[in-house]
């Protein structure tokens, strides 16, 4: 891992923030366990709470409901540990985004090591 | 130009505002779309979508028709209360003038680095001069080790020093080719080009999707890991009929 992989995930260098409305809504954690492991946990919990589930390239999986799109991203930050970053497309509806979090965060369960509050 | 994509069927649409701006009249206040059109890669429409979004931003604080350092930080953070290290640096480098304001023409003009058809060499410069903290001509260790802290501290993450420090000296290993503690112009180019993905927040792929339409602006948001375009699930401004603005040079 480079360090200007790391760098450049700062989010005071993604300017696409500005064409955005509302807050960045996105969500952090990290984890220590292994990357197979993250990509099945994140996929099962999405399924088990009812999104349609699509795997992408660039360790991406993207989680569907209705009007919400979750994309969920997997970076390998340091040796076995994984930032694992979720982004919701659709900013209309807050509370449904503070609610998508609470379940998802306990459908993922022990994959998460430490999760960043607020971002 | 403008393709028109009738009954338009799967868009991943994040609306951004409705103007009542009429699409024929030029953008008020805004003199000569054409000649920044023709020294950026913007096409006069993007140009014109760009002005509004940059009256937007610039009169959030004081509506002066400048963006100041707080307006910039307000439209990135969406708070004024982050400080933060790389959004100062990019403002400075926005800055051309440097007067701690930006006109459209700066705004512009440092986006257009952004486009996803500006030349990868602007897109190397700007990159290198974003970290080249010091502004010295090169990067230094130092300055790689406090921007790694810096991103690990804004996700609440908390490397050892012992790691961080070997990251580093993996990320010199392969970039300073000339063994002098510093990467250079050179240097900073190699390694991009053979990690492209280093300059990935180099490109906004929003910016080639700007359109000015009817009565509003819709921007099409593309997340960088998939370009998928959803249907707009239920987006109460979904409009069936859009001209969609594609710059292609």
């Amino acid at each position: 891992m480079n360090a200007f992989d790391i760098i450049s995930m700062s989010l005071g260098l993604d300017l696409s923030a500005l064409f955005e409305r509302g807050e960045k809504k996105e969500k952090r954690f990290t984890s220590t366990s292994s990357y197979e492991r993250i990509l099945e946990r994140v996929e099962e919990a999405g399924g088990k709470l009812g999104y349609n589930v699509q795997k992408r390239k660039g360790a991406a999986i993207g989680l569907i409901k209705g009007r919400l799109t979750i994309l969920v991203h997997v970076t390998e930050v340091a040796e076995s540990l994984f930032l694992v970053d979720l982004k919701t497309g659709d900013r209309e509806d807050v509370e449904a985004e503070e609610l998508y979090w609470g379940d998802l965060k306990d459908g993922f369960g022990d994959i998460v090591s430490w999760h960043i509050e607020g971002t | 130009m403008l393709q028109c994509l009738e009954g338009f069927k799967q868009v991943f649409a994040s609306i951004l505002s409705c103007c009542d701006v009429d699409l024929y009249k030029p953008a008020r206040g805004l003199e000569d779309p054409e000649v920044l059109a023709r020294e950026t890669v913007f096409s006069v429409s993007e140009i014109e979508a760009l002005y509004e979004l940059f009256k937007k931003i610039s009169s959030a604080v004081i509506d002066d028709g400048l963006i100041n350092k707080e307006e910039f930080q307000l439209a990135l953070f969406k708070t004024n209360k982050k400080e933060s290290l790389f959004a100062d640096r990019v403002f400075d480098l926005f800055d051309t003038k440097h007067n701690g304001i930006l006109g459209f023409e700066e705004f512009a003009r440092a986006l257009s680095v952004f486009h996803p058809n500006a030349p990868i060499d602007d897109k190397i410069d700007f990159s290198f001069q974003l970290y080249d903290l010091k502004q010295q001509g090169f990067i230094e260790r130092q300055e790689v080790k406090q921007m790694v802290v810096a991103t690990l501290a804004e996700s609440g993450m908390n490397l050892s020093d012992d790691v961080i420090e070997s990251i580093i000296d993996k990320t010199f290993e392969e970039a300073d080719t000339k063994h002098d503690g510093k990467i250079d112009k050179e240097e900073w180019r190699s390694l991009v080009l053979r990690h492209p993905s280093l300059l990935k927040n180099m490109t906004l792929q929003y910016l080639n999707l700007l359109c000015s339409l009817r009565a509003g602006f819709i921007i099409l948001a593309q997340t960088d890991s998939f370009l998928d375009i959803f249907l707009g699930q239920g987006h109460h401004n979904y409009i069936p009929e859009l001209c969609i603005s594609l710059s292609s040079r």
